[in-house]
């Protein structure tokens, strides 16, 4: 793979501050993204699995300067670099947009949907309102909805209709770049099939870079090039689609590919599932040494210990395990 | 051996913007140890069918049209409220798709549990609370960290959906309706949760209505599915045959709608919105989404047939 790389994060680290103690200064951070570093590269869809509170939306916001970041730095090829350190956020936002899960929260109300998706035009370019009016109407064509819906309210739309609203809005600056937040599992199956669809030929077309965060393995599967999994902010295990489903290395990542249901009764039954006991721990205190080791099967002393590092294993496949 | 028989049951919601028939001559039965699997996107009646037999619908707005549902001999919908109110506490366990809402945050998860047995069985508080232990032991929440001295919110996503299903099962239920009972939860954790209904069910050798959206979690542990859409029921067959021979468009649209992990079949979707609960049908609820839709599906309605053993289909074709 020589693709350029689009979006570099080096050592990512992005804290919720809790209330702190007046009398006793406890560090209470919720570690949210607790150390992350990957690569973004052009055109690709880096898929980012885990469960809630894994912080993959955390990342997904982080990366587009809505969240601050506590430590480590974000570099975009010639669009800027977001730091920890003020003054010197540079991101032209234009190039980087997203896509939100919700679709009954994520537009207004009291706008139009042709309005929604005209917003970022009015801030990004100088254009003539007739113009502006015949780009949302080129976009609503291109999300798959009629162009005479642009005078409507969101909420006279079904929930697939209002996230190709959502993607109509994301697509409206010519973006190189959309973070897909969720955007399918508010929705009924037979309409998630018809918007991965959408955004798997919308980005094949205009050559879009997606980061597609989702807790639906099998979805990832569907539209993702690469995929990094990611529990309790950090990441485990990182590599093409084909790696990670077919030779998973991480104990994790091979519960995680387990307990998917596979809509195939025979198979289904057939399975050999590994059950992980109890839950994710509280970000606040990960466990000492390996974030996993509280609930992995394959626990040996030194993974309470020291902390595995995300190491290559070969070009296309990256592992933080001891074991492996 | 049949456990409950439901023969054309009708509901409809009376509402601000006009009648939602809900559910329409909806026809099915439940046999005794197996686990019925219920599937059908947002709306399309599933819960409402299962809700509305145990009196757990609110009427108004809701109304039972019409039909019968036969258990031990006796139509439940004919029963009156404090026949019903005994007859949900002691044969009949339900669990919920969301157990944070489902579950009184005041008062503590034990107290909870308790609440059935004594009011029902007239244990005293202690002899339940024991029970309760070792119920909650059983689903697998161990004793650690005060866990039943606990509320709600002191528990993760997981530990409330156990301590949900100890309450279910604490008075051996015949009839476990589980609706949507692992949506809100992880992956790992819905395995967990899926594992410990089945080891329940073979011990206490209850029935299981398993209603959800996810026809993965369906293949894993249904014996037999219903298929649901706008209010009907569009298809029925034992599991395997379903996944393997799937009949009606809608079913087949279901199952193409998923993509297959380790597999290039490109997924297909079905076009079209789900449809509107306030308008009537004439023809076929699913013609308007059908791709294979004839003159005669808009105007005639198909009828639930038999096409072999155990499987029917609503679909001319």
């Amino acid at each position: 793979m020589d693709a350029k790389k689009l979006i570099e994060i080096r050592d990512l680290k992005v804290f919720y501050k809790t209330a702190s103690n007046l009398f006793f200064k406890k560090n209470n951070d919720v570690r949210a993204v607790n150390g992350v570093s990957l690569e973004i590269y052009e055109k690709e869809t880096l898929g980012l699995v885990g469960e809630s509170g894994c912080g993959k939306s955390t990342l997904g916001r982080a990366i587009l300067d809505l969240r601050p970041i506590e430590k480590g730095s974000i570099n975009f090829d010639e669009s800027g670099q977001i730091n920890n350190k003020k003054g010197i956020n540079k991101l032209n936002k234009k190039n980087y947009q997203i896509i939100f899960q919700d679709p009954f929260s994520s537009l207004n109300p009291r706008m139009s949907v042709g309005d929604i998706v005209k917003e970022p035009l009015d801030i990004h370019y100088n254009l003539r309102t007739s113009e502006k009016i015949n780009r949302v109407k080129d976009l609503f064509k291109m999300v798959g909805l009629d162009p005479s819906y642009i005078y409507r309210y969101p909420h006279e739309f079904s929930g697939g209709q209002r996230q190709r609203i959502g993607i109509a809005r994301a697509l409206a600056v010519s973006p190189k770049f959309i973070v897909c937040d969720e955007p399918i599992s508010a929705l009924d199956v037979s309409i998630q099939a018809q918007i991965i669809k959408l955004l798997k030929k919308l980005q094949l077309e205009l050559g879009l870079t997606l980061l597609f965060i989702s807790h639906d393995l099998s979805v990832v599967w569907y539209i993702a090039d690469r995929i990094a999994v990611m529990y309790l902010g950090k990441i485990l295990e990182i590599g093409s689609k084909k790696e990670i489903f077919q030779n998973p290395k991480h104990p994790y990542t091979k519960a995680l590919l387990s307990s998917i249901p596979m809509p195939d009764p025979l198979e289904e039954r057939k399975r050999e599932k590994i059950i992980l006991e109890g839950d994710m721990p509280n970000p606040t205190h990960p466990p000492a040494g390996c974030v996993f080791s509280s609930r992995c099967p394959n626990y040996i002393d030194e993974c309470s210990i020291s902390e595995p590092m995300l190491i290559p294993k070969n070009n296309k496949h990256s592992v933080a395990c001891h074991l492996v | 051996m049949k456990l409950l028989e439901v023969k054309k049951l009708n509901i409809k919601f009376n509402i601000l913007d006009g009648i939602v028939n809900a559910v329409n001559d909806v026809s099915f039965e439940i046999k005794k140890g197996e686990v019925l699997g219920v599937v059908g996107e947002s709306g399309s009646g599933k819960s409402v069918t299962f809700l509305s037999l145990f009196g757990l619908i609110p009427q108004p707005p809701g109304e039972i049209v019409s039909g019968r549902a036969i258990y031990k001999s006796e139509n439940l919908l004919d029963m009156s409220k404090k026949k019903l109110s005994k007859l949900r506490a002691d044969e009949i366990g339900f669990i919920y798709q969301d157990p944070l809402t489902s579950l009184n945050p005041v008062l503590k998860i034990i107290t909870q549990i308790i609440e059935s047995p004594v009011l029902n069985r007239r244990l005293t508080k202690a002899q339940a609370i024991s029970e309760a232990k070792v119920l909650l032991k059983h689903v697998g929440i161990s004793d650690q960290k005060k866990n039943y001295d606990s509320y709600p919110h002191q528990f993760s996503g997981g530990m409330r959906q156990r301590a949900m299903i100890a309450m279910a099962i604490a008075n051996k239920p015949n009839i476990l309706i589980a609706d949507e009972p692992t949506t809100a939860l992880d992956v790992t954790i819905q395995a967990q949760i899926i594992e410990l209904v089945k080891k329940i069910k073979d011990e206490i050798g209850m029935s299981v209505v398993w209603i959800s959206h996810d026809l993965g979690v369906i293949a894993g542990i249904a014996d037999r599915v219903i298929v649901m859409y706008a209010g009907y029921i569009v298809e029925e067959a034992p599991v395997l045959e379903l996944f393997k021979n799937p009949k009606h468009p809608y079913t087949r649209g279901l199952l193409n709608s998923i993509p297959r992990i380790n597999s290039d079949i490109d997924v297909e979707g079905i076009d079209g919105i789900p449809p509107d609960g306030l308008k009537k049908h004439i023809g076929c609820p699913f013609s308007e989404r059908c791709s294979s839709v004839m003159d005669k599906c808009i105007n005639s309605l198909p009828a639930l047939k038999k096409i072999r053993n155990n499987h029917s289909v609503s679909c001319f074709l």
